[in-house]
């Protein structure tokens, strides 16, 4: 591909309309789910047959609407080496990305994309601009495209497609994932948050039924609520146990999905991650984009030594959660070449700082305690909100625990956090990293000689709750200090 | 001690702590003053169109203890609002820039001027009857690390721009 394809205004190619409409169909389905599922328990009369061919005219809507998106797309480099991304039939809407903000282009390919051989290239860089930009395009071109952008970047990027080559460059590739850690992986997921997920889930469902129709409700859900739930303890324990098994199968396939594949490399001067059964994910992680490393695991993950670390870099702000990608490791000896281009990790056999005891007991009465109070209150009326109580319980233990975990480490070159409640979570940041700090003191804390020191850098903020207050100061002191006399990239 | 491991005497840094702040003008406390009462008028404006609305009928205690809790919530607004004003106060040092403000939850802000990556002057209507303007540092970091500057001279203000962005061109 020539270097001055890119330069014309050009659509994505005829194939990405198929990626367009299932878009645009996922929209229309998630705005119309409710009416859908209403007209489902809806009784047959001659409106509501209105409304079910209102229904079918759906995918006609989400194909026109597609059609158009398609139509009013066009993205082109122009000669002030900008990416930009033109849309929209009414609201025009243009994307410019001055090319050398990009951090790192993504490629991206969802089951759909690969079955066209697709893919979608996204773009980290400072602010929202780089994630809004999304270009569909063929594997090759998505490739071609990438390469021109790192080559006139100068990044020294190594090519994924075999017809490119850069020999110079060195790939080490550091680990893949085994199946056996992977079903681990799966196993050890955050049950308990897909737990609540699908607890809500069916609550609301049970809703928009009962709304649907009070005479179906009667007959079928009413009898399962009313008379299993309430009268019977073997009923609860069923639904109970159904709603687990649910709730562990359903993380279970979502982190296998996420891992499977998994691979880390370390290509020139950046990570290669790729991961992914059905939408897979290439991620370039150069190491001078990384702002802090942190490194996570929940109570049972702890158990089973395996640990989620993320790269926070620039331009990941603005990512979703679920999109962010993290890295599994299965064993701590890992760690160390993962932090091998940043810092390596400091000795634990120094007094650490911690959190004051005081951060419990105001927690308890400031957050805890009007919470007990709004889930008695709202319980009265609707007896299923009894279980956010469970909730309540969790939290509680959580910032008992929080506390007793919490330690905080520095050398001169960086500040290493371990902390977690259930389960362990720690970070390690460079001072000079960060961009501005905060000291934060309630009435509370000013009485008693306590701050909150707040970091920002960017890659995310990072607090450090309910420290004496000379502590809080010297630790400014040294950071202000540190980012002063160094500079952050 | 958690610092021992450190070669640089970090009591010998410069301290933030002992930096004397500047407060912000006093002509902002009418600015303040300004907005509460706008802020309000609007909410008590919706409130009675809101009563007026055809299938609105409430009883005039319901009526009697809602205005009363927004009079309530309005008062404590502006006590807030004069209480935390003795506290809001700035600084400018040779390589940072910080800020301070509240009175129930006293917030300090220190930012160094080689993370600024630029930096605006605005002032509102009000802002400009009073000669006042607000100062706003956007660094790389997230939101949250951004720093605005309210009730500065307009004098203060543009003063403290062009220092940054001198500090911040040198250091590029």
């Amino acid at each position: 591909m020539t270097n001055n394809t890119w330069t014309q205004p050009q659509r994505q190619p005829v194939k990405a309309l198929i990626y367009v409409f299932y878009k645009t169909l996922l929209t229309v389905l998630k705005v119309f789910t409710p009416l859908l599922i209403s007209l489902m328990f809806k009784k047959t009369n001659d409106e509501s047959r209105i409304w079910e061919y209102t229904a079918m005219l759906i995918p006609v809507l989400a194909l026109i609407a597609a059609v158009i998106r398609y139509r009013f797309f066009k993205f082109y480099i122009n000669d002030k080496q900008q990416l930009v991304v033109q849309q929209g039939m009414f609201n025009r809407k243009q994307i410019i990305l001055p090319l050398e903000k990009v951090q790192a282009v993504n490629v991206q390919q969802q089951w759909l994309h690969r079955l066209a051989n697709l893919s979608e290239l996204t773009f980290d860089s400072p602010g929202s601009t780089g994630q809004e930009a999304k270009i569909t395009l063929t594997t090759p071109q998505a490739n071609a495209l990438k390469q021109y952008i790192l080559t006139v970047k100068n990044l020294g990027y190594v090519a994924t497609s075999e017809t490119i080559q850069q020999p110079e460059i060195k790939t080490n590739r550091l680990y893949d994932l085994d199946p056996v850690s992977l079903i681990k992986l799966g196993l050890t997921a955050n049950h308990i948050e897909t737990f609540f997920i699908v607890l809500a889930f069916g609550y609301s469902l049970l809703q928009n039924i009962k709304t649907a129709s009070s005479d179906y409700y009667n007959q079928s859900v009413d009898l399962l609520s009313g008379y299993v739930v309430y009268k019977s303890v073997l009923g609860v324990l069923i639904i109970t146990l159904f709603v687990i098994a649910v709730s562990v199968i359903i993380s279970f396939v979502r982190t296998v999905l996420q891992y499977a594949n998994f691979s880390i490399a370390s290509v020139g001067n950046r990570f290669q991650i790729r991961t992914g059964l059905i939408n897979t994910k290439e991620v370039l992680v150069p190491f001078s984009k990384v702002q802090y490393i942190s490194w996570r695991a929940n109570w049972l993950r702890t158990k089973a030594k395996l640990y989620l670390l993320q790269f926070h870099s620039i331009g990941q702000l603005q990512v979703k959660e679920k999109q962010k990608v993290k890295v599994p490791l299965t064993r701590l000896e890992y760690l160390p070449q993962m932090l091998a281009y940043y810092h390596p990790l400091l000795a634990t056999d120094t007094t650490a700082v911690q959190v004051h005891p005081a951060y419990v007991t105001r927690k308890y009465i400031l957050v805890i305690l009007p919470l007990l109070l709004v889930i008695l209150t709202v319980a009265y009326f609707n007896a299923f909100f009894y279980w956010a109580l469970v909730l309540l319980v969790y939290n509680t233990v959580s910032i008992y625990l929080f506390r007793q975990k919490f330690a905080l480490r520095f050398n001169e070159q960086a500040l290493y956090i371990q902390r977690g409640s259930f389960g362990n979570d720690e970070l390690i940041l460079l001072w000079h990293k960060i961009q501005s700090v905060s000291i934060k003191q309630s009435i509370y804390q000013r009485k008693n000689k306590l701050a909150s020191v707040h970091i920002h850098t960017a890659g995310g903020s990072i607090n450090i709750p309910y420290i004496p207050l000379a502590t809080a100061n010297k630790m400014v002191n040294f950071a202000l200090y540190k980012t002063e006399t160094q500079a952050w990239q | 001690m958690p610092f021992s491991n450190l070669t640089i005497d970090i009591d010998s840094l410069p301290k933030q702590e002992d930096v004397t702040l500047h407060p912000v003008s006093k002509k902002f406390k009418a600015v303040q003053w300004w907005n509460w009462s706008i802020l309000w008028l609007i909410v008590a404006a919706l409130f009675i169109g809101f009563l007026f609305l055809p299938k609105v009928n409430y009883t005039n205690t319901t009526i009697i203890l809602i205005s009363s809790a927004l009079l309530l919530v309005a008062i404590v607004h502006r006590l807030m609002q004069q209480l935390s004003f003795r506290f809001r106060a700035f600084a400018l040092r040779e390589q940072d820039i910080i800020y301070q403000q509240g009175w129930l939850i006293r917030k300090k802000e220190i930012c160094p001027l080689s993370r600024v990556q630029h930096c605006s002057v605005n002032a509102s209507v009000i802002e400009r009857k009073y000669g006042l303007a607000t100062l706003e540092l956007f660094t790389a970091g997230s939101n949250g690390a951004d720093i605005t500057i309210r009730g500065l001279t307009a004098q203060q203000a543009a003063m403290l721009k062009e220092v940054i962005i001198q500090k911040t061109g040198n250091d590029q």
